[in-house]
């Protein structure tokens, strides 16, 4: 039977609460659950909660966490994606990992907790898989939140003159001016150190393009994770305020990719891009494999 | 703070549930509070709101005990298992839980929006010494019809379309069951709390009350008005204090919003010292009254 503990770990002078989910035989490996601001540890509507006992049933164990001043954690953090709180996160991650005898770690996070599995991944060795969820936008992950200076100054022209501002947004999402995407620099630190799965919610076309994106990261020499670009169509989800019907199916795909991660057999063909048994779950290139898939590597023979 | 808080793992309406126990790190708890979260995503939105709090009537000498009824949080069962009656059995058992714990027999109920409905009914089944109501859901009709509006949005957002042209008191006769923000709603929990009308409720309650209003008006609410008139109808001392706050509209919703360059905002923090600070205050005075150090009422 799946045991819970909710624990305070002390943290600096703060101490931040957390709740501790083992299945009833050894773990395969501790997943770090990390949600967005202003959600508490079992994320809305249980997201995590659901989630870290559908990862007991797979043999993970999972540890959730309260970000400093939300839930029952105390102290207080920029509330800034360019500073996440990566070291409380490492701090509970380590508690956890010596508790339970553990030296494998994959990290699931969304907004806020996607920045931080990025950092935690590029500084903890344990850590060799991380899945984002990525809700409509990538914006969180993007330098100045996608927002180029010619963007920002044609938005600041067209704000004083309102009735410029519909053509301006109509120009601005023209593919021809769409500009590169710019991940921040923690997305290429995690790669040189873990497998990257985006989990996209949102529309085919802006999961092909951050796919395009991200495989430019994935195949440069220094990259020795594999990237992938994960499709659950749909409108907007608005804050993970999941409506009822998606969560069974985000939480399926991203027990699927945890399960392919820290699977014993090695990775092959069979778990290219979108490979996901769910219903609503689409690959985003699955007739070509496209850029992504051709930029995985095997899990075998990962360099340190 | 000179508090100490535990965790407890109590089994609480048929499951498993977490729940902490705030106290004060030198000598007795004079009382002890229980607070009632709200309902559905509320619980997530006010949560960061009840925690303060909470450690603030503990540094105050209170012992207080917070938890995740059945179907939020870290509880056992899902939210499938979230109705009216869940939210006051499970709140009960919380009573019984900390008297059982501290011992202490001076109870008092404390909840924010349909948190403060919880507590105001529990408090009056069993004749509490007092309760603490911030901004309480009063109809029970009026918050299913927010709750039914707010299932219109999720439904366009998500799916790009509405999948009824009809209201959503049809799509909830149709399909059983509506999708608030990803909370399930389902037809006899949206009946059963449309039948709440806290004023004509309440029975035998006849301690302290504090009513708190959260608003950008200063004026009483009407319904706020008949549910202290009841208070003191029945034999109790209710104070009502209204809170005025530009964010007061945002009570019970995400806290957090967007700002330039990555950065967020909190919303609601003025409104949450504010409403903190002078509900602390309201304590400190019924606790004078109840060590005789005398408050003029």
């Amino acid at each position: 039977m799946t045991s819970e503990t909710p624990v305070f770990i002390p943290f600096r002078e703060e101490r931040l609460a957390a709740v501790i989910t083992e299945p009833d035989s050894h773990p395969r490996a501790l997943i770090l659950l990390l949600q967005g601001l202003g959600s508490p540890r079992s994320h809305r509507n249980q997201l995590w909660t659901r989630i870290a006992r559908a990862l007991a049933a797979e043999g993970f164990a999972s540890v959730r966490l309260d970000w400093p001043e939300v839930g029952d954690s105390t102290g207080s953090f920029p509330a800034e994606l360019d500073s996440p709180p990566a070291e409380e996160a490492i701090a509970v991650t380590q508690t956890a990992l010596d508790a339970l005898g553990l030296d494998r770690v994959g990290i699931i996070g969304n907004c806020l907790g996607a920045r931080t599995a990025l950092v935690v991944a590029s500084r903890l060795e344990a850590c060799t898989s991380i899945a984002c969820i990525v809700e409509g936008s990538p914006a969180s992950l993007l330098r100045g939140e996608g927002k180029t200076a010619p963007h920002r100054a044609a938005k600041r022209m067209a704000g004083h003159v309102p009735r410029l501002a519909k053509k301006v947004r109509r120009i601005l999402r023209t593919r021809r001016i769409q500009p590169r995407m710019r991940f921040v620099p923690e997305v290429s630190s995690a790669l040189r150190a873990a497998d990257l799965m985006f989990l996209f919610l949102g529309s085919e076309t802006a999961a092909r393009r951050l796919e395009r994106s991200i495989a430019g990261l994935a195949g440069t020499a220094d990259a020795h994770g594999r990237a992938e670009v994960r499709l659950i169509p749909t409108g907007a989800a608005f804050g993970m305020r999941l409506s009822v019907d998606l969560q069974p199916t985000v939480i399926d795909a991203l027990i699927e990719w945890m399960d392919e991660s820290f699977s014993l057999a090695p990775v092959g063909e069979d778990h290219a891009v979108g490979r996901l048994g769910v219903d609503r779950t689409v690959p985003v290139h699955a007739e070509d494999r496209g850029p992504v898939a051709a930029a995985q590597r095997p899990d075998v023979g990962k360099e340190p | 703070m000179g508090i100490v808080e535990e965790f407890l793992t109590p089994t609480i309406g048929g499951g498993r549930t977490v729940a902490v126990l705030a106290r004060p790190l030198s000598g007795t708890a004079s009382m002890g509070w229980v607070i009632c979260h709200s309902f559905g995503l509320e619980q997530v939105f006010l949560q960061p709101l009840e925690t303060p709090f909470a450690r603030g009537l503990a540094a105050a000498g209170c012992a207080v005990l917070r938890f995740h009824c059945q179907g939020y949080g870290d509880a056992e069962l899902t939210a499938e298992h979230i109705s009216m009656r869940s939210h006051i059995d499970d709140s009960l058992k919380a009573v019984e839980l900390l008297t059982s714990v501290t011992q202490i027999d001076h109870i008092g109920l404390m909840g924010a929006r349909f948190g403060g409905t919880v507590a105001a009914l529990v408090a009056d089944r069993l004749e509490a010494q007092a309760m603490i109501l911030w901004d309480p859901i009063v109809s029970g009709r009026t918050y299913m019809r927010t709750m039914a509006r707010l299932s219109v949005m999720t439904e366009l957002l998500t799916h790009r379309r509405s999948s009824n042209s009809a209201d959503p008191l049809t799509v909830l006769r149709e399909k059983g069951a509506l999708d608030v923000q990803g909370f399930p709603l389902r037809r006899e929990v949206f009946e059963e709390i449309s039948k709440v009308d806290l004023p004509s409720d309440l029975l035998r309650f006849k301690g302290d009350s504090l009513l708190v209003q959260v608003s950008r008006s200063a004026t009483v609410r009407p319904g706020l008005q008949l549910l202290s008139h009841r208070l003191e109808e029945l034999g109790g001392n209710a104070r009502s204090e209204v809170v005025t706050d530009r964010a007061a509209d945002k009570f019970g919703r995400p806290r957090f919003r967007s700002r330039a360059a990555g950065k967020k905002v909190d919303t609601q923090s003025t409104l949450a010292q504010s409403l903190i600070s002078r509900t602390l205050s309201w304590e400190r005075g019924l606790s004078e009254d109840r060590t005789g150090s005398g408050r003029q009422r």
